[in-house]
């Protein structure tokens, strides 16, 4: 790779980029990596199976008067949106059947991720953006990149080259999916000077949580499963969305951290059902692929213990590190 | 197709990727007040980023039934279950009172139906409320700091 000397030296330079590029190489499991993308399909193809069986539901309750195509289904305006929603419908449950038969080759990724983009704009074409999806969609985008790998020989050098590759897009994809965490976590953050100095509520504030879950009540018309625990002790809540804030900003160092990706996975999975639980927030998808793409990580060492996994949680891992052996060594 | 060939192209490819949707979906946040929320398919992820006001000003419909009961809807915790089945919604009643302040007679025209046929099955009146509330004080009790009537509406049958 001699005209890419040069370029590995800007590329090590750029923050990040070098542990990166050395846990690609040496904690990467192409085989692990290889055996969890037909999975991310197999599922793309049941959510859109899924999708398809609730066709007449949707074409009943749609209101099609507020439906403005974004632009990936522009054809859609010379059609009725009845005739657009059954074609989008039945072409990403195509599309990603495709995908997760084909999945060994590109083509049939490209295809798998277009049918997926019509189904997501489609989603978004009602006023509002629909975000139940959005990171899938993504994934699936950056997986359009992974190389071929599947029929290369083991012993074949340009072959080790791509597998590298693929464990770097494979690597991007749980990069991309934490940094939405961190986002989130960063908004939560930089609303609270305005909002403080506004004399208003705030990230920090004590009655955070039951505002949120009571807005949400509220609009929904719904009581929660633990809402009203939350509303009466308004602490237990405080405490809780804190923890998801700082949850949710340092989730992308995580990703740096290889040894802990199984259990962010989790905590980032109870999350989730805890905004179902209180809020009813659905986010069901993203769940689903926070499993796939952590709970096995290919970049995880194999038997690798729960002290050791809880080392690597940003900030507090040393002290719950020496917490949990402080615990093991009481019990003995 | 073997592209991106090696580890360092894909890393690249990953570094690009990520420093796009992190300037896109920051850049769409920050233009929000006066462009899109977002910039379809990317998205800041600033999800529910500001805490909800202690108070908001919002819309209230309140009838009478047959029975003499007085109804109000967006219903409190304790009558939640009482419009399980209704067609009412907290947006359509949020969405009329809007049309009906900014003085919209179109949209107002356009929902008043949807409004009536919702009620018409508990009541032959309605009367739209602004309100003034505390969203946790709302869910629990059905109180509102203070309250302003908007019109009165006779359904017609």
């Amino acid at each position: 790779m001699q005209s890419g000397t040069s370029m590995e030296k800007i590329l090590k330079n750029i923050p990040g980029l070098a542990r990166a590029e050395r846990i690609i190489s040496e904690r990467g499991d192409v085989g692990g990596a290889k055996r969890l993308v037909p999975v991310f399909y197999f599922f793309l193809f049941y959510a859109a199976f899924l999708n398809l069986e609730g066709l007449h539901h949707q074409l009943a309750t749609r209101n099609f008067a507020i439906f403005i195509p974004r632009w990936p289904i522009f054809w859609a305006d010379w059609i009725t949106p009845e005739s657009a929603t059954i074609i989008i419908f039945v072409g990403w449950t195509l599309s990603a059947l495709a995908a997760a038969f084909f999945y060994r080759h590109r083509i049939a990724r490209i295809a798998g991720f277009v049918g997926f983009l019509q189904f997501h704009a489609y989603q978004s074409s009602f006023g509002f953006p629909h975000h139940q999806w959005d990171i899938w969609m993504w994934v699936a985008f950056l997986w359009m990149f992974l190389p071929d790998i599947w029929n290369v020989a083991e012993d074949d050098e340009r072959g080790q080259q791509r597998r590298s590759a693929f464990l770097s897009v494979f690597w991007g994809a749980q990069a991309y999916v934490l940094l939405t965490y961190s986002l989130s976590g960063l908004g939560k953050l930089l609303s609270v000077a305005s909002q403080a100095t506004a004399g208003m509520a705030h990230t920090f504030s004590f009655d955070i949580a039951s505002l949120h879950i009571s807005q949400m009540m509220l609009r929904r018309q719904e009581t929660t499963v633990l809402g009203p625990l939350f509303l009466e002790y308004e602490l237990l809540g405080w405490a809780l969305f804190i923890s998801v804030v700082y949850l949710e900003v340092v989730s992308v160092i995580v990703v740096f951290r290889p040894d802990t990706h199984r259990l962010w996975g989790l905590f980032l999975a109870l999350f989730h059902l805890g905004t179902f639980l209180t809020m009813r927030a659905v986010f069901v998808g993203p769940v689903a692929l926070l499993m796939i793409l952590f709970f096995e990580s290919p970049f995880m060492r194999s038997g690798v213990s729960l002290s050791e996994q809880v080392a690597g949680i940003p900030l507090l891992g040393r002290p719950f590190s020496f917490a949990l052996g402080f615990l093991k060594r009481g019990s003995t | 197709m073997h592209f991106p060939f090696s580890r360092f192209p894909a890393l690249l490819l990953v570094f690009v990727f990520l420093l796009t949707q992190a300037i896109m979906g920051l850049s769409a946040n920050a233009l929000a007040d006066d462009g899109p929320e977002d910039w379809y398919p990317f998205f800041s992820w600033f999800l529910f980023d500001e805490a909800p006001a202690r108070l908001q000003t919002g819309y209230v419909i309140r009838f009478t039934d047959e029975g003499g009961v007085t109804h109000i809807y967006p219903a409190p915790a304790a009558h939640v279950e009482d419009f399980r089945e209704t067609p009412l919604s907290y947006h359509l009643v949020e969405n009329f009172g809007r049309a009906v302040t900014g003085g919209q007679e179109e949209a107002v025209s356009r929902m008043l139906p949807a409004l009536e046929a919702a009620v018409a099955p508990r009541s032959d009146a309605f009367t739209l409320f602004r309100v003034v509330y505390n969203p946790v004080e709302y869910w629990k009790n059905g109180t509102v700091r203070s309250e302003e009537e908007m019109r009165a509406y006779a359904i017609r049958h």
